[in-house]
């Protein structure tokens, strides 16, 4: 009797385009780790920009410039590429990409 | 060539794509730290390895981490083809345990449930036959 120990049905082409998909996505997250680097640097640097020019790194100066623009656009443009790259490369690791598949018009 | 080995291929792929990004990162980053700690370097200052080690250390870090992780899925990666493959090839979809001719409705390595269906649109193993 079919059961879901024989898979999802696919056809072997099929199931080659899933992997696929799943590999896409382990590449994506290891493109995504030196996101390490940028944390480190944010937080390095944001904790220097004290809001009366300290000259010493702190946890206040570091939380006082959390929410300002400059971190925020900072952290986009630098984190976020990387943050975005792990999300969605781990979503492609464990998703059911059949409906993906469908909507590029294979048949799964 | 099995959709397993095929995938474990595509793996491996992933790992050498890794470690060519990230290994000359690391190189680069040593290079700074052993130009800054000879002695005789026109790039050492008494503070620059201090600097250094400040400046290269984050990145030293995360790219070491993607060599490692370049380095794992080149000559091991079982624990993630596992966890990738759950699903689509007859595996477990939580721990990626071979379920192929279970006789029960649950894995016999994590105990996670599977549903019977009826039918199967396609037969599983073979490639669809081309009408050409």
């Amino acid at each position: 009797m079919p059961d879901e120990s024989q898979g999802w049905g696919l056809s072997h082409k099929e199931r080659l385009m899933v992997l696929g998909i799943r590999a896409s996505g382990l590449l994506l997250v290891g493109l995504g780790i030196p996101v390490i680097q940028n944390l480190i640097w944010l937080v390095y640097s944001g904790g220097w920009a004290g809001p009366d020019g300290e000259q010493f790194w702190s946890i206040s100066n570091f939380l006082h410039v959390l929410m300002t623009k400059s971190f925020i656009v900072g952290f986009v443009s630098s984190i976020g590429v990387y943050l975005a790259a792990i999300i969605a490369g781990l979503y492609l690791m464990r998703c059911d990409p059949r409906p993906m598949l469908r909507s590029a018009g294979v048949k799964v | 060539m099995s959709d397993f080995a095929w995938f474990k291929l595509m793996v491996r792929l992933v790992g050498i794509l890794l470690i060519g990004l990230g290994g000359p990162m690391v190189i680069w980053d040593i290079g700074r730290l052993l130009a800054a700690s000879v002695p005789d370097s026109p790039m050492r200052t008494s503070s620059s390895l201090h600097y250094e080690l400040y400046s290269v250390g984050p990145g030293l870090l995360a790219y070491g981490s993607q060599v490692a992780m370049g380095l794992y899925l080149l000559l091991k990666g079982d624990w993630i083809i596992r966890k990738v493959v759950a699903q689509i090839n007859g595996r477990c979809a939580v721990c990626g345990y071979d379920l192929a001719n279970l006789k029960g409705s649950s894995c016999p390595q994590c105990n996670t449930p599977f549903k019977r269906f009826e039918q199967l649109p396609v037969k599983v193993d073979e490639p669809k036959p081309d009408p050409h």
